[in-house]
């Protein structure tokens, strides 16, 4: 088994780190060190549901002033300008700085590249900064009750009014909807238009009359995701992201980077958490662990094969080969270190475990399922017959 | 082997009554709506004498029975001590003296020293029957020294108390738990067939798609090959362990396909599958305790 230090030692992307990089980890070091909230590092356990919103709420903010928010998003809206490298060492040092989690994931690192790609120059003035700021939580309204796999058969419609448009419908599951005060929302603006081009995508506002969310109950008992309800929401016409009927190619660059290196490296330095718990669980208790060194190993593949999605970055390719396996393979090996948790039935660390293994059953699920995943590695990375 | 692979009269009768009793009760309610209640009272199964199918005599139920029994049972996850107290009241005279709900404790690795686990200790009338074939054969008052409430319907407390059990008792107990797991994971694969038919997506059943339907047939392979693995524990007094632990473990493994075949549904508190789940996880423990 490896020590703590051995880890820290290993370089996260194939390439050689520059001496640019090194520095950049120390600032990021140093500045954690001071940042992290003694608070959440002490007493985490007792904080109320409330202190916990508010120090996440306090942490995007904190990022932002520390110049540490949105890091491979380039300078010119407001991001640090640094690449995939820089945004994977800082997720890592956070993690083991015990840094909490903002609110801000969805605004980063789903709308901001999405307002880059395809806002307009108003669109990115007016909503990047409130992202990196951590001033507004984001959600994606994307799936709906009849519409999960099966993205591009939404039902939620847009209908165009003078100046914008009026949208109806349900959305469920939408992660975060009930501290969001925007929503990246798939909805269909045209109803005589084929499959696939009938969509558009929105920047919705959540503080109007005509949205509501209500969270429902998952199976660990909290409560992270809603169902949303809109009745004659407005949308301004400059609320458009994108033109009208590209909405599933929009949504389709979001599921990348859902899918993606960056969600891949916060996925990976939680699961790091989790298994190095299991290895301190079994230390001493031999022979009855075996599968924690195999777990060990598939994790530091995980973390290699983000590397080399990130080195491939200017070959189309093979990062997207790369890059397709990623979500499959962390998400089910979690669910393996979480079930193996449990079973190991570490006196300390029960609560953890029962929880962890619950929360870990939505891995395969959202983002796309696995299953969906499959489909897409079989037809378009493998090019298989449909 | 071909001894005791058809469950006998006493099983199947009880088997049936019990589902009539259950599904009378719970039939098709969601167990989310009944996991924290008390959907079917004792003295239903008490006045129908069920309690007491276990008790050794003439036309007592054999373990292969009493499987039969419990995974007819774990089916519908019923909040109700009936197969601890048919355990309690098989190898305890004390046990037998009382008319209503009986429980046991289990040792419980992964708690603080000299706790112990009891299902449905602290519910109306249940007492602890503290001797089964083995230790002093009497019951106590309930003794809770806490509560856990990871799975509703298991109502599980944590005592003071040890039942003290024989090699056989705890071999029982423990091949009933598991058959009950199984029962679970049976129930719940059948709901997941029935989804998967149901629910829609790109204008076809989702139990249409391979990727779904093979993992459905995996859990049936897992169901089949858990009733079997019971048979086995059933059948081998030397070697029960490896087939109880097959058979739990299999259960979970359907139970974690099921929350996958229902998608974004499957992970909601209200759609319930997750009870059944943590029935199963929690009688991963007890089956532990028991020490097999
Ligand atoms: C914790 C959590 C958070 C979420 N957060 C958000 C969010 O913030 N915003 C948002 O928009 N959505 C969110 N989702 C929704 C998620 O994206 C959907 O649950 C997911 O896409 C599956 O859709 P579904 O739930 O409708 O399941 P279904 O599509 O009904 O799928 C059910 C089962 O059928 C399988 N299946 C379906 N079609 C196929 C096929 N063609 N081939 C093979 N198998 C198939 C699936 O893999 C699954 O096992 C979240 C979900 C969870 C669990």
């Amino acid at each position: 088994m490896r020590t703590e230090q051995g880890r820290g030692d290993r370089a996260v992307t194939t390439t050689a780190a520059t001496g640019a990089a090194d520095a950049f980890r120390l600032r990021a070091e140093q500045w954690l060190g001071r940042s992290v909230p003694e608070r959440w590092k002490a007493e985490r356990g007792a904080l109320s549901e409330a202190e916990i919103d508010e120090i996440r709420l306090e942490w995007d903010r904190r990022l932002f002033r520390g110049g540490f928010a949105g890091i491979s998003l380039p300078a010119e809206y407001g991001g640090q300008g640094l690449g995939l490298r820089e945004e994977v060492a800082f997720h890592e040092l956070a993690a083991r700085a015990h840094a909490p989690e903002g609110f801000g994931r969805i605004g980063k690192i789903l709308v901001a590249p999405a307002l880059i790609a395809d806002g307009t120059q108003a669109q990115r003035a007016r909503y990047l900064p409130p992202i990196l700021r951590g001033d507004h939580v984001w959600c994606q309204g994307f799936s709906e009750p009849g519409a999960g796999s099966d993205l591009a058969s939404v039902s939620t419609v847009a209908r165009a009014v003078p100046g914008g448009y009026l949208v109806r419908g349900q959305k469920v599951w939408t992660s975060f909807a009930d501290k969001a005060r925007k929503c990246l929302l798939l909805a269909k603006s045209d109803p005589e238009a084929p499959r696939y081009r009938n969509l558009t995508m929105f920047l919705v506002d959540m503080d109007q009359p005509g949205v509501t969310a209500s969270p429902i109950r998952q199976i660990s008992g909290a409560s992270h995701f809603s169902e949303v309800f809109f009745e004659n929401a407005f949308v301004a016409e400059e609320d458009r992201l994108g033109p009208e009927g590209e909405g599933w190619r929009v949504a389709m660059g979001v599921l990348n980077h859902e899918r993606g290196a960056v969600e891949g490296v916060t996925r990976y330095v939680e699961m790091r958490g989790d298994l190095d718990r299991l290895i301190a669980c079994c230390a001493g208790r031999a022979g009855t662990c075996s599968p924690v060194a195999d777990f060990d190993t598939r994790l530091e593949l995980v973390r290699w094969q983000i590397s080399k999605t990130v080195a491939y970055q200017e070959d189309q390719a093979r990062s997207a080969a790369a890059a397709s396996v990623l979500k499959v393979t962390w998400s089910e090996l979690w669910q393996e270190i979480a079930e193996y948790g449990l079973g190991a039935a570490c006196p300390d660390h029960h609560a953890h475990w029962r929880n962890q293994y619950l929360e870990t059953r939505a891995t395969s699920i959202y983002s796309g399922s696995n299953e969906i995943q499959r489909n897409v590695i079989g037809d378009r990375i493998l090019g298989l017959p449909r | 082997m071909s001894v005791n692979i058809l469950a006998g009269e006493v099983g199947v009768v009880a088997a049936t009554a019990l589902r009539e009793l259950a599904a009378r009760a719970v039939g098709v309610l969601p167990v989310a709506e009944y996991a924290d209640g008390a959907p079917l009272p004792w003295s239903v199964v008490g006045d129908g004498g069920w309690d007491l199918v276990g008790v050794p005599g003439d036309g007592a139920a054999s373990l292969r029975d009493l499987v039969e029994i419990a995974q007819t049972w774990g089916e519908f996850c019923v909040p109700l001590p009936l197969l601890p107290t048919i355990l309690a009241k098989r190898w305890s005279a004390a046990a037998r003296e009382r008319t209503g709900p009986v429980t046991v404790s289990v040792a419980a690795p992964g708690r603080p020293p000299g706790r112990f686990l009891a299902p449905y200790l602290g519910e109306p009338e249940v007492v602890l029957a503290l001797g089964l074939g083995a230790g002093e054969d009497r019951v106590a008052p309930p003794a809770v020294a806490a509560r856990d409430g990871f799975a509703p319907t298991l109502r599980l407390a944590e005592t003071d108390l040890r039942s003290a059990f024989s090699a056989e008792a705890a071999r029982e107990q423990a091949v009933v738990w598991a058959a009950e797991a199984v029962g679970c994971a049976r129930r719940t694969l059948r709901d997941s067939v029935g989804y998967a038919r149901d629910r829609h997506q790109f204008d076809r059943p989702i139990g249409s798609f391979q990727a779904v339907k093979h993992r459905l047939a995996r859990a049936h392979e897992q169901v089949e090959l858990a009733e079997s693995a019971l048979l086995w524990a059933v059948a081998a007094p030397a070697d029960t362990a490896r087939p109880v632990r097959f058979a739990v473990d299999s259960s979970i493994g359907v139970l974690q396909t099921a929350i996958q075949v229902h998608g974004g549904m499957g992970f909601t508190w209200e759609m319930g599958i997750h009870f059944f789940l943590r029935h199963v996880l929690t009688l991963r423990e007890l089956v532990r305790g028991v020490g097999l």
